[in-house]
């Protein structure tokens, strides 16, 4: 994990955490995310869509896991031995979302989030709802709503 | 809830034991083998509700036990004499009390019709010339109000001291409430009379107190969800369950310093293996400790069911006697609510269909009443619970019949007489050819099977033409722990609950047999039965090289469906806990819940009927290698 990056905090900034998901950086509110655990695979469900890892245990919990990569589209090789867990709570439920890293905390400002430009595809569109410029690196604001709906389309 | 509002709770508890106790006090009295102490006990049940509607503020409820305990105080004075019919009569006043208690629980209107029936009734016993029938009953709703001479009767209006106003209530206000307040703890009148004011006012609160902390069941709160769902629990096993985690704590510090001292090269390694052994121990013991809290005697359930067969018996007519054996059978508390509908649906089953009429019961030789017994025993780890009666028998010719017209069964079918008695089970099913009050709505007992099914019970049928019918009912004692094998296919390890294994063995390809269309099925001792490989079926692989699997598990659904399993391994019988999945996920065919191993992974737990169900699609053909040397593909004659 690299070393956390301070920006400065001024009013109505929302601290958000930033990932790794391929070539790509996304970041959720850091409030959504309960905690952030080692890869150490994951128990396949049958019949579940491609994105589901399978099912892990937290603490006698069982909840699905999320692979980003597949569900977002990048590159869906491996990166391997990095992989990180997030656990999420969304709307009453549990998710684990496998990214391959996680880099940073953000203060991020609403006049910062810019709109997402028209030449991304429709897949990625869906998914990000904005995008922050910090430091020459392009950050992906994940829309949780949109990934949580698709899951539980998906698997409704 | 505030504090009165829990207070009132729990005296509505305690009426409800009171009343069951009152109906056992009954039974005893009507069996004619009973002392006088049994009769004085079924006073006290209806004096102390009483006692208690009063300081309440229940004046119908006051009214209306205060008839039911003169009549019965009838009985005290030997004025009275005993025969069934009288016991009836007071039998169905503590139906109409019990209604009653319920009515004021839920804030309803209470019974009037019934009640006033019922006082009637209880007049007409005999009671002495003060108890004029006019003077108790309810004209109308409305007539809640009490007329001057009724006033005068101060015992009936309510009385209700705030403990915080007790310094200000007049002495015959105090009178009153610790009249009612000993009373309701089942004593003797008090000889309040040459206390001085000051000294009663100490004592009540007093005796509040001591209600309070020593006589006070302990309530537990079962499920946060529902925050009026208490549990009254022996302080015994509480106890028991705080000692266990004492020796708990102990142990783990136990265990912490030796594998310390073990780091440091000064301890034994087998000092550390007694205290993993001393944990292991705990607990299993805990585990114990825990589920008998949980753990209700089966009594509250079985106790309701009297009332459910008076009712049936009632109302068709019959007279039929119930006869209940292991009521203390013990199991856990979740499963007791779950067995109220369906136990209710088959007691009033038998009574309606399963018990003859007495022409018909006479006509054939048998006693004039009818005997339903009601059982329960524990028996490896499940508990039994049989309802049988003595009726005709389930008659099958016309069960078959009904089912061919319903479209359930072909007429060309040619059934067991098991699988015709199985036939009562079907969705929409019912021989009653006009619809009765009580059954013969034709949700009986599919509903049934499906509410023991649900909490992984099963139910089995006997019957003999003309010597009766006999449900058996068995069930978990718990629902969160299962007895699993574990079992891997495909490198998972996966639970299959023991109950519905019937057989393993090991796999030998020559016992494969393919019909025409690509299904296999396995010939186990000569008899054929569909093979499917559990990784296929869940989707894992493709079965490819599946000849190579190791062993054969064979699974039964509750309808007696059989499969074969192929596997690659069986690791041995565990207890599962069983975690939801489709809380965070959804609901997976072929998956009942996911369990964590010991290695901390988590294992599917499968769900053997909906496997069964998913093999019978013909989704899971095996693919078999063509031109595989040496063995021989063969098709048995009845494929073809």
């Amino acid at each position: 994990m690299t070393g956390f990056l301070r920006q400065e905090i001024d009013d109505g900034a929302n601290k958000v955490i930033s990932f790794q998901v391929g070539k790509q950086e996304y970041c959720i509110d850091i409030l959504k995310v309960r905690e952030i655990r080692g890869w150490l695979g994951a128990t396949p469900i049958p019949f579940a869509p491609d994105f589901v890892s399978g099912v892990i245990n937290l603490r006698g919990i069982v909840l699905p896991v999320i692979n980003m990569r597949q569900l977002l589209g990048n590159s869906v090789d491996q990166d391997g031995g990095r992989d990180v867990v997030m656990v999420v709570e969304i709307s009453d439920k549990i998710f684990g979302f496998l990214v391959n890293s996680v880099s940073d905390i953000i203060d991020v400002k609403k006049s910062m989030v810019q709109g997402v430009p028209n030449v991304a595809s429709d897949r990625e569109k869906g998914f990000v709802s904005g995008l922050i410029s910090i430091n020459d690196r392009m950050v992906g604001v994940l829309s949780l709503e949109v990934v949580a709906a698709t899951i539980l389309e998906s698997v409704a | 809830m505030d504090d009165f509002d829990s207070i009132k709770n729990i005296f509505f508890e305690e009426c409800h034991e009171l009343l069951s106790e009152l109906e056992r006090s009954l039974e005893i009295i009507e069996s004619g083998d009973f002392t006088d102490e049994i009769v004085n006990a079924a006073f006290r049940s209806v004096h102390s509700v009483k006692g208690g509607a009063g300081s309440f503020g229940m004046p119908d409820l006051v009214r209306f036990a205060h008839v039911f305990e003169t009549a019965l105080d009838l009985l005290r004075s030997k004025t009275l004499h005993i025969d069934s019919g009288v016991i009836k009569i007071f039998l169905r006043a503590t139906d109409v009390l019990s209604d009653s208690l319920q009515a004021e629980r839920e804030g309803a209107a209470h019974p009037f019709e019934r009640q006033n029936q019922s006082i009637k009734e209880l007049i007409s016993l005999g009671c002495d010339n003060s108890l004029s029938a006019d003077k108790f009953l309810n004209r109308d709703d409305n007539l809640r109000e009490l007329d001057g001479e009724e006033k005068s009767l101060s015992l009936f209006s309510p009385v209700s001291i705030e403990l915080s106003d007790i310094d200000n209530a007049s002495g015959e206000e105090l009178d009153i409430a610790f009249e009612i307040f000993e009373d309701s703890e089942g004593n003797s009148s008090p000889n309040g009379a040459d206390k001085s004011e000051k000294s009663r006012k100490k004592n009540l609160n007093n005796e509040i107190n001591e209600g309070e902390s020593e006589n006070a069941p302990t309530i537990i709160k079962v499920s946060p969800q529902n925050n009026n769902v208490t549990i009254r629990v022996d302080l015994e096993r509480i106890d028991k369950l705080v000692d266990l985690v004492g020796e708990l704590v102990i142990g783990q510090a136990t265990l912490r310093e030796r594998y310390e001292k073990n780091h440091w090269g000064r301890a034994e390694p087998v000092s550390i293996e007694n205290a993993l052994s001393d944990i292991d121990q705990l607990t299993r013991n805990i585990q114990d400790a825990v589920m008998a809290v949980r753990a209700q005697p089966l009594r509250t359930v079985f106790q309701r069911m009297q009332r459910v067969v008076r009712e049936a018996a009632h109302a068709t007519g019959k007279s039929i006697q119930l006869v209940m054996d292991g009521e203390d059978t013990e199991i856990d508390r979740s499963l007791i609510e779950r067995l109220t509908d369906p136990l209710t649906h088959m007691l009033r089953n038998a009574v309606d269909h399963g018990v003859e009429s007495t022409e018909d019961r006479l006509k054939n030789g048998k006693s004039a009443d009818g005997v339903i017994r009601l059982s329960a025993i524990q028996k490896s780890g499940r508990i039994i619970i049989t309802v049988a009666d003595d009726g005709a028998g389930i008659n099958r010719e016309r069960v078959k019949s009904i089912a061919i017209k319903k479209g359930i069964i072909n007429s060309q079918a040619n059934l067991s007489e098991n699988e015709i008695d199985n036939l009562i089970f079907f969705p929409g099913f019912s021989t009653s050819s006009t619809v009765s009050d009580l059954s013969g709505r034709g949700v009986g007992m599919d509903v049934v099977k499906k509410a023991i099914l649900d909490v992984g019970g099963r139910v089995t049928i006997f019957s003999e033409k003309g010597v009766g019918s006999t449900f058996l009912l068995s069930l978990p004692l718990t629902l969160a722990v299962i007895e699993g094998m574990a079992i891997t296919s495909c490198e998972q390890t996966l639970i299959l609950p023991v109950s519905c294994i019937v057989e393993t063995m090991l796999f030998n390809y020559k016992d494969v047999f393919v019909m025409g269309d690509g299904v296999s099925a396995l010939s186990i001792r000569g008899v054929f039965m569909p093979l499917l490989d559990i990784s296929v079926v869940l989707g894992f692989s493709t079965g490819e090289n599946f000849q190579d699997r190791e062993v054969i598990l064979v699974v039964e659904d509750d309808d007696g469906n059989r499969v074969a399993l192929l596997a690659d391994g069986i690791d041995g019988q565990m207890q599962v806990v069983s975690k939801n999945v489709e809380k965070n996920f959804r609901a997976t065919r072929g998956i009942s819940a996911a369990t964590i191993l010991g290695n901390g992974n988590v294992a599917l737990v499968l769900d053997a009927a909906s496997i069964i169900h998913m093999g019978s699609e013909n989704v899971c053909r095996l693919p078999y290698p063509s031109g595989l040397a040496g063995i021989e593909r063969r098709s048995p004659e009845w494929a073809t």
